[in-house]
């Protein structure tokens, strides 16, 4: 799976939790999750279980931490999958 | 170092049944889905629980910057709720040694959230406040002008006596005439509401000039504001 298609997936299960459809329309790698997107907190726990389920991970609190961009977690998907 | 946080109960988010079949496991403790699993209130206990978890951890980033949003290390502790049940319950939410000191209040509406750790202002004041915010307002510009208006007034201050910035994400409060480290702020907003907590050390308001903060022992070591547009 390459970069382009698990954004693509990862931009489709972030859409219902996103509050700024705005963003979400010109969504790209640098897109911020909780500044541009404004996905809260507790929606963000939501979202992470979704990434698990969709792509048969698993991901530390650590992990997501560390992830603040759309590009962030394709990256770490990415590295997930090997 | 204090935190606070609000949660919407009428929020998408917040409604029964809205969240991942794994959240809880995700969030909470043993001790703590064993008690959602006993309680009458569960659905309104699981977001007291969530916003105990977050005002700790807003207050835990600002003792150690390296502290991860792990939800389920911090552990909630509440106090037995008594005859007003869950309406105002105090408790303790333990993060590694650390230990945060808590206040919920909550009704069919709302919680709101506040932690602060004793440790690392042992003769503080607070003042927190939590009101609804007006249609197309931005939530982040609200809290902020609240928080001044509600701290200025406590302190009988100017408002332009009272600034808040920003550190990354954290929000910062100075206030004229006192120590840039004297005061911590915490600012929340979800759905309808905004909440902030602010802690001040006592002896830096004693020295304070009193023109610039114009506090005084009036005011006792915690004060709450609630305001509510009609």
């Amino acid at each position: 799976m390459d970069a382009s298609d698990i954004q693509e997936r990862v931009v489709k299960i972030l859409t219902p939790y996103v509050k700024d459809q705005e963003a979400l329309a010109s969504v790209s790698a640098g897109t911020n999750i909780l500044e541009d997107l404004k996905v809260n907190s507790a929606r963000l726990v939501d979202v992470v279980l979704a990434f698990e389920d969709e792509f048969d991970i698993e991901i530390a609190d650590e992990d997501v931490d560390a992830v603040n961009s759309v590009g962030d977690c394709v990256e770490l998907i990415g590295k997930k999958l090997g | 170092m204090i935190g606070n946080d609000v949660v919407d109960l009428a929020h998408p988010a917040t409604r029964p049944g809205a969240q991942h079949p794994r959240f809880d496991a995700r969030v909470f403790t043993g001790a703590e889905r064993a008690a959602l699993a006993q309680s009458p209130g569960a659905e309104r206990l699981r977001w007291i629980f969530w916003a105990a978890k977050e005002s700790a951890y807003k207050a835990a980033r600002k003792l150690d910057s390296r502290t991860v949003w792990s939800p389920a290390r911090f552990a909630v502790q509440l106090e037995p709720a008594g005859p007003r049940e869950l309406t105002a319950l105090c408790g303790v939410v333990r993060h590694g040694a650390l230990a945060f000191s808590l206040r919920v209040e909550s009704n069919a509406e709302k919680v709101h959230a506040l932690a602060f750790c004793a440790r690392s202002a042992p003769d503080a004041l607070y003042c927190d406040g939590v009101e609804s915010c007006a249609k197309g307002v931005k939530a982040s510009a609200a809290v902020r002008a609240a928080a001044r208006r509600e701290i200025a007034a406590w302190l009988g201050a100017a408002p332009d006596a009272i600034c808040i910035g920003r550190r990354g994400r954290i929000p910062t409060l100075h206030i004229a005439g006192l120590p840039g480290e004297a005061a911590d702020l915490s600012l929340s907003h979800h759905g309808r509401f905004v909440a902030w907590a602010c802690e001040i050390e006592r002896a830096a308001l004693r020295n304070a000039p009193r023109r610039a903060a114009n506090h005084s022992a009036r005011h006792g070591a915690m004060r709450r504001v609630e305001r509510h547009a009609v």
